[in-house]
């Protein structure tokens, strides 16, 4: 009899303790059910629309942008138009000051460029390049502490995902069920010398080694750890790309300054005689043959109240007759053409750049703020998924470690999601 | 005491069929594991040979800005120049007139206009399309990662059955759902 007692005794403990421990990996208690629950909601609410909608703004940003263009691109093609018609029958003393007028339209569209960006405007040429300068040498500054701060921050977030792939290979590769983290010698040794050195990792190690029964649970926060260093790297590197990004249009516009006007300063006429219009300036006024100047073809006093027309019919007629002999009329001619495809290229596509070099950096301004959202709601994604309220509740005493279990569930509900909404 | 002795035994059978479950649960996660960590690195390789399709193209343009192609740019319209002048000199009457004066200052203005966007065109559609698939390509990588985090979490706890067994659904249905998504 009490041996039959012990073995009924025996045999009850044996299923207690099987009871025991299907209770303690049972999915839906009612408890972890309602926060499951409470986790889901809030990732349909994340999910609920398009997943690639940060994706489809930046998209629709550019195909506004390049509408904008477009429409840009043909005002200016009929400005051109218009003054282009004009210059047959302008004379020479007229064209230069259209050139001159030209020269402030430049220094006015610079202007309306950094109102729209909002930046102080410029009174002349030359303070315009000198202020185009001073933001492309903040720029490279900018540029290159970001750098520094990245390549820190990503060095750090090598050796945090290093050190924890080794543990997560153990556990895989263990010959024996693992209970704690700390079971892999070697492995845990190596990960707690790592992050004991990363700023800010230590807090997320001493969390996990608080909970020893839930080797789960320590690889969810050291996880969690990695991805809030990978995201801190991300946004770092949002924040050079945006700088990059700033400084390649400074640098284009700047460029685009001094090629059309040299340093900017201007001679007593006002006109600036470097750059683009310097080149145009220096054929606009008369130049006797047998001086520095060869091959103009403003070579006498009253040749300035010429009609180009007239003075292109001129040197045509003259370089006809240049078969086998000096070519004087025909580069003179060739000069003559060169200037005003040089003047049109002024009024023309090089002031056009100027507004898109503008509306780029609006476009980058608005593409940079979609990305930090997207950015934003990743971090917010990762928290979610990895059971933050949970790990709260279970800090106040509230929650056992298995019913993360059911956010971590409802998190891989959110990833199914992701792969519904096209990932590829 | 024989029937004691036979509910000891069903009792420790059952933890056995338990134990063996478990085992079998295990292998097949870490089986599952591998593949997943294989298609990681296809994943891997795609985000790298994006990143260097953009490099090449940053340095490309980077190459022709160092070059000075704007001198390139004074030579086509140079050329430009140069033939018109001919074509008018040539037969002034015909030639030297307000359209032919007017349709190449058009031109020129255009093809130099066309030259210079070839030569020093903005490259941010490329920098966002790159953003995009990488995006895209990151998404995919996490997805594997967190199939894979839960494989891993099965070969933690193998005396888990059910716990088990519905990770390892999950991840499996997950996982395929990411091959079929994939080979579209």
């Amino acid at each position: 009899m009490n041996r039959l007692t012990t073995a009924l005794f025996l045999c009850a403990a044996c299923m207690a303790l099987s009871l025991a421990a299907f209770g303690q990996i049972r999915l839906y208690d009612s408890n972890g059910d309602d926060l499951a629950k409470k986790t889901r909601s809030t990732f349909d609410d994340f999910s609920k629309g398009d997943n690639n909608v940060f994706e489809t703004m930046v998209a629709n940003t550019l195909a506004m942008k390049e509408a904008t263009l477009a429409q840009l691109y043909d005002l200016n093609r009929q400005k051109v138009h218009a003054k282009v018609n004009l210059i047959p029958e302008t004379t020479w003393t007229a064209l230069r000051q259209r050139v001159l007028d030209s020269q402030q339209e430049f220094v006015s569209a610079y202007a309306d460029a950094q109102l729209i960006l909002g930046l102080s405007t410029p009174s002349d040429a030359a303070n315009a390049l000198k202020q185009e300068e001073a933001k492309l040498a903040v720029l490279k500054n900018k540029k290159s502490s970001q750098e520094k701060a990245v390549q820190s921050e990503a060095a750090k977030l090598k050796d945090m995902q290093d050190s924890l792939q080794k543990v997560r290979d153990g556990v895989a590769g263990a010959a024996k069920p693992i209970h704690k983290l700390s079971d892999l010698d070697t492995e845990f040794k190596n990960l707690k010398t790592v992050w004991d050195g990363v700023e800010g990792a230590k807090t997320w190690l001493e969390a996990a080694e608080k909970s020893t029964q839930a080797p789960g649970l320590q690889l969810t926060i050291l996880d969690l750890a990695v991805q809030r260093q990978q995201i801190k790297v991300e946004r770092l590197q949002l924040e050079l790309d945006h700088i990059a990004a700033q400084q390649e249009i400074a640098d284009r516009i700047a460029g685009r300054l001094a090629l059309v006007w040299g340093n900017g300063e201007p001679d007593a006429r006002g006109e600036i005689r470097q750059g683009e219009f310097g080149k145009i300036y220096a054929y606009l006024e008369i130049c006797t043959p047998g001086t520095a100047c060869a091959h103009h073809f403003l070579t006498a006093a009253d040749n300035l109240a010429e009609q180009v027309m007239q003075t292109i019919g001129r040197l045509s007629t003259t370089a006809n007759a240049e078969v086998g002999r000096p070519l004087d009329s025909t580069l003179a001619l060739r000069n003559l053409l060169d200037i005003l495809g040089r003047y049109v290229s002024v009024i023309g596509y090089q002031r056009y750049l100027l507004g898109v070099d503008t509306i780029e950096s609006v476009t980058d301004d608005q593409i940079f703020a979609i990305r930090q959202s997207a950015l934003n709601a990743k971090e917010r994604s990762v928290l979610i998924s990895h059971g933050l309220e949970g790990l709260a509740a279970y800090y106040s005493g509230g929650i056992k470690p298995e019913e993360i279990a059911n956010l971590m569930r409802a998190a891989q509900t959110a990833a199914q999601a992701v792969v519904a909404g096209k990932v590829n | 005491m024989r029937p004691g002795l036979f509910l000891l035994s069903l009792a420790y059978c059952g933890w056995l069929a338990g134990c063996a479950g478990s085992t079998v649960v295990r292998q097949t996660a870490l089986k599952l594991r591998a593949q997943v960590v294989d298609d990681e690195k296809e994943v891997d390789k795609k985000l790298a040979s994006q990143r260097e399709f953009y490099q090449k193209q940053t340095d490309t343009i980077a190459e022709s800005q160092r070059q000075n192609v704007r001198l390139g740019i004074d030579e086509f319209r140079r050329s430009r120049s140069a033939s018109e002048a001919t074509t008018m000199s040539r037969d002034p009457n015909a030639e030297a007139r307000m359209g032919s004066l007017m349709e190449y200052l058009l031109d020129t203005h255009d093809q130099e206009y066309q030259l210079w966007q070839k030569l020093f065109g903005s490259d941010q559609r490329t920098r966002e399309e790159l953003k995009t698939k990488l995006a895209k390509l990151e998404r995919q990588k996490n997805l594997l990662q967190q199939v894979k985090d839960n494989l891993t979490e099965l070969s933690i706890s193998p005396s888990r059955k059910q716990r088990a067994k519905a990770l390892l659904d999950f991840s499996q249905q997950t996982y395929d759902l990411y091959k079929k998504t994939e080979s579209k």
